[in-house]
Formats: structure tokens, C-alpha cells, sequence
């Protein structure tokens, strides 16, 4: 259950770094708004058997990202609550290894992508998870740096009334029953409700032959009563996205990729559509 | 002495300075990391010592880790 509130209070951005260990690491400017720690996640099994052209590439990979900080009420992450501008609000960084000597390729990021979310939709038990991108945008924003958008993508929210109540960060425990007394998800939005648009985004450049993805993501959905709630309606919240992931510094130590353990999920570990 | 901000921007281009602080702590209390920093000719205003107390202290919080 949840314990002590995380809450924490600050008055600026501050660099926030990667956890020990790991390779590269990175290092993020994060707003008071949101929680200083950053969470590593290993890709690697995400990262098996991506389509690249007419054949299929198995890489190593990470993640860093951030998550807003908690409301004024409750201790998890604004990230879980559809009344808040930071609802479905994340930036953080891809970071994909080359393979014998190559650059992992632009292409792959598509299919890791709706893998990783896939999985972080399992691991909040959603019954039958879901993601797909729609249209890839690929734009050349410099010598070796594009700007890559994926658009009409589909996925379902991350809230549900199977979300677990124990053995997960407080940052992430979310009452999966009304609370007396307190707004609560299910009186905006149904069991891990369909999106109505996913937004995701970000700059794409090669640090050290790593392929890395400073990506952020937003969300537009529509409530039970049919009004329209979009990440790009808040736009101070929705720019602290893009000044957090922008800020990202990569830190590569030569080692070659370090990722955290993998995590062993409980259940059948699904890709999702390529 | 140099500022935090060009501790981080050290820290960048010479990873070891990274390890360094990661292997330090944890800081008992303010004046133990302003001595670290010090050390180094860096100097810490008090935001940026209540920053990396508060970060120190989540990352000491094993109930913070979460994977999928």
C-alpha cells in the first residue's frame, strides 16, 4: 500500500541524475513540477526481432524517463490522474546500442516503442493491452539529427481497476476503488479506456554510434460525458516535456550498454502489432 | 570556484566525475556535501544542496525501483 507521501517541494529546474551502474547514463533537467528520480527501464527484451526492411534486428537498449510528481491530494503521479494537465504527461530517452559495429537504425524505434508500452500497460494489468503508431514522420532537423513524430497512434489509458495496490513505488500505486471524499479516476474515464490520440515525439541523433531518442509524450482523450481533455490545451505543463527531455545529457563511459536487470513479468510477455 | 550547473556540465564530458559523486554518499547533512563539492572547487548555493539531499534521499528508498 502506499506509505509515506513522495511529495517533494522545490522552486526550479534541477539536474537530476541517472541511477549507479549503468551505461550511458544521462543526466535531466527536471521542473519542480515533477518527480526528481529518474527510472531506468532495460529495453532489451523489447528490442527482439524488430522489423528493419525485409528483416528483423534484436538489439540492446534502455530507457530513461521522469513522471510528473504527485497532486495536492494524493501521493502517485499526476501522470495517473485524468483531472490533471500532467495526465499522461512522460519524457525521457531512448538509448539503443549499435550492433556488430552498425548504428541501430530510425526505423526500429516505432515497433520498441509500442513494444515498452505494451509491457508498462502489463505491468498496470491491463487486461488486454494495446498500442499501435499510425503514421511515422521523419524530419532532418541537422547533420545527423531529425526531429521523429509518430501520429494517429492508438492505446489504451493507463488507469484500470486491476492496477495493483501493492509491491509497486508510491509514485506509481493508484487507488483502483472511489476513495470517500476524493475525485477519482473512475468518475472521468472507463477501465483502461481507449485514447482517443497518443502523442509521441522527440529528437532522434547518434551519440557515440548510440541511436538516441529524446522522446515525450502527451495524451487526447474523451471523458464519459464527451468532453475532450488534450495534453496540448495545457500548453506550460506540456512544454515541461520538451524542455525535460531537450535537456537530456548523455554520459557514456566507453563500457559498452550497461541496462538495469530485466524485469520478469509474471505472465507471457506480448509484442505488439509490428 | 566553479558553480553546480558547471559541475554538471564537467560531469558530461568526464563520466568519472559522475561516478564519483555517485559513489560518495550518501551526504550526512548539508555541510558534508558542500565539503565534497568544495574539494573539488565546486560551490553548492542552498537550492542545489536541498536538490541533491532530496535526490539522494530517493534513490536510497529501495521501494522507489519499478521495471516492466
Amino acid at each position: 500500500m502506499t506509505s509515506a507521501s513522495p511529495r517533494v517541494q522545490s522552486s526550479r529546474r534541477s539536474p537530476v541524475f541517472s541511477p549507479a551502474g549503468l551505461n550511458p547514463s544521462v543526466v535531466f533537467d527536471v521542473p519542480a513540477a515533477w518527480y526528481p528520480r529518474i527510472y531506468p527501464v532495460n529495453l532489451t527484451p523489447y528490442a527482439q526481432n524488430l522489423p528493419d526492411g525485409d528483416d528483423h534486428l534484436s538489439l540492446r537498449a534502455l530507457s530513461y524517463y521522469l513522471l510528473p510528481g504527485p497532486g495536492p491530494t494524493y501521493s502517485h503521479s499526476a501522470y495517473f490522474d485524468p483531472y490533471s494537465p500532467y495526465f499522461h504527461l512522460m519524457a525521457g530517452v531512448y538509448i539503443v546500442a549499435p550492433a556488430d559495429g552498425k548504428r541501430a537504425p530510425i526505423e526500429v524505434l516505432s515497433a520498441l516503442s509500442v513494444n515498452e508500452v505494451i509491457g508498462f500497460f502489463q505491468r498496470f494489468r491491463d487486461p488486454e493491452p494495446t498500442a499501435s503508431v499510425g503514421e511515422v514522420t521523419l524530419t532532418p532537423t541537422g547533420a545527423d539529427r531529425w526531429y521523429l513524430e509518430f501520429t494517429d497512434n492508438q492505446s489504451h489509458l493507463c488507469v484500470g481497476s486491476h492496477m495493483p495496490q501493492e509491491g509497486l513505488p508510491t509514485l506509481f500505486t493508484v487507488p483502483n476503488k472511489p476513495v470517500a471524499g476524493a475525485r477519482h479516476w473512475s468518475d472521468l474515464i472507463d477501465d483502461y479506456a481507449d485514447a482517443d490520440e497518443v502523442l509521441g515525439f522527440g529528437d532522434v541523433s547518434y551519440h557515440n554510434e548510440y541511436l538516441i531518442w529524446k522522446w515525450r509524450m502527451g495524451i487526447r482523450f474523451v471523458d464519459k460525458m464527451g468532453q475532450v481533455h488534450d495534453s496540448r490545451s495545457h500548453p506550460h505543463e506540456f512544454e515541461e516535456t520538451r524542455q525535460i527531455a531537450n535537456s537530456a545529457r548523455i554520459i557514456d563511459r566507453g563500457t559498452g550498454i550497461i541496462p538495469p536487470p530485466a524485469y520478469q513479468f509474471a505472465g507471457n510477455r506480448k509484442r505488439g502489432p509490428q | 570556484m566553479k558553480t553546480y550547473l558547471d559541475f554538471v556540465s564537467d560531469m558530461v564530458d568526464d563520466p568519472a566525475l559522475f561516478d564519483e559523486l555517485s559513489t560518495a554518499g550518501p551526504f550526512a547533512d548539508v555541510d558534508e556535501l558542500r565539503s565534497w563539492f568544495a574539494e573539488r572547487d565546486y560551490q553548492l548555493s542552498d537550492g542545489d544542496c536541498e536538490a541533491l539531499l532530496t535526490q539522494q534521499r530517493l534513490v536510497a528508498d529501495s521501494d522507489e525501483e519499478f521495471q516492466y
